[in-house]
């Protein structure tokens, strides 16, 4: 009986802290493994901060470092994709820019960004009302 | 004293004790009798001894209040669970809207890492320009 409401208990616990990208392929990669990394950049941003951008969620990782384990995440979950724009090279992913399906009528919209250059790679995710094109325009240098 | 009812009064109790006492009881007697120093009607301290004496006591008791006694552990867990998880939320100590690893350094500071989120998706913004004047460059040496 008291194992039982310590379980329930974790589990609640547990369940409040999900991720907002559960269910995708890169969403292991947010969990804080590379927090420590010399040589990874892990940016995590929420609320008032993104308002003026029409975001809720930015989670970004920039590895100094090939990451083929990435890439292979992205790729699958950007099967998934209602809209992309990729390109490829020597059968190496350049970038994709994937709109995901939302989770719910309600939920926010969904995107995943990839970018991988000779010893670098960009990983993000975000989460908002802003559409594609406003998210590259807002963006742009 | 020859009763055919199930349950004694005080006063009955009283005098099939007296004959308890005396080895003048009958086997019906003697349930009736252990029926009630077990029972509620028998608390209050006059018959402490007689169930003493009669080895009721404890197991009266279990035999009257099991079920309550279960009810009573599952609400007192229940509340407990309740308690626990409530104050688990409150305590829940709540992210910063801004956090940053650098190095294997953390940092809050809103600044810098909009900042950085700035920089990151500019380089994603510039990867189609980049990919095409690479497209244009080797194409111009082919």
């Amino acid at each position: 009986m008291k194992r039982m409401m310590l379980t329930t208990l974790v589990l609640f616990w547990a369940a409040l802290s999900l991720l907002a990208q559960e269910g995708l392929h890169v969403a292991p990669f947010y969990d804080g493994r590379f927090n420590k990394a010399k040589d990874v950049v892990s940016l995590n941003v929420k609320g008032s901060a993104l308002k003026p951008y029409r975001l809720t969620l930015y989670r970004s990782l920039i590895f100094e470092r090939d990451m083929p384990d990435v890439e292979r995440a992205v790729l699958l979950d950007g099967k998934q994709a209602i809209d992309r724009e990729v390109a490829h090279r020597d059968g190496r992913l350049l970038y994709g820019f994937y709109c995901l399906p939302q989770t719910s009528k309600k939920a926010p919209l969904r995107y995943l960004f990839y970018r991988h250059t000779t010893g670098k790679t960009i990983l993000v995710y975000l989460e908002g009302a802003a559409t594609l094109e406003e998210i590259k325009r807002m963006f742009k240098k | 004293m020859r009763t055919e009812r199930l349950f004694l009064t005080p006063q009955e109790a009283r005098e099939v004790l007296q004959q308890y006492y005396e080895g003048t009881t009958t086997d019906r007697e003697e349930d009736l009798l252990c029926r009630f120093l077990a029972s509620e009607a028998a608390d209050g301290g006059e018959f402490d001894a007689d169930r003493a004496v009669m080895g009721v006591l404890a197991v009266g008791k279990e035999v009257h209040r099991p079920h309550r006694t279960a009810v009573l552990k599952v609400a007192g867990w229940a509340v407990a669970a309740s308690v626990i998880l409530a104050a688990g939320l409150w305590l829940r100590p709540s992210s910063p809207d801004c956090v940053a690893y650098i190095g294997g350094k953390r940092y809050t500071d809103r600044n810098l890492i909009m900042a950085q989120v700035q920089s990151t998706m500019g380089e994603l913004a510039e990867a189609k320009e980049a990919v095409s004047v690479e497209s244009q460059m080797q194409g111009l040496f082919n």
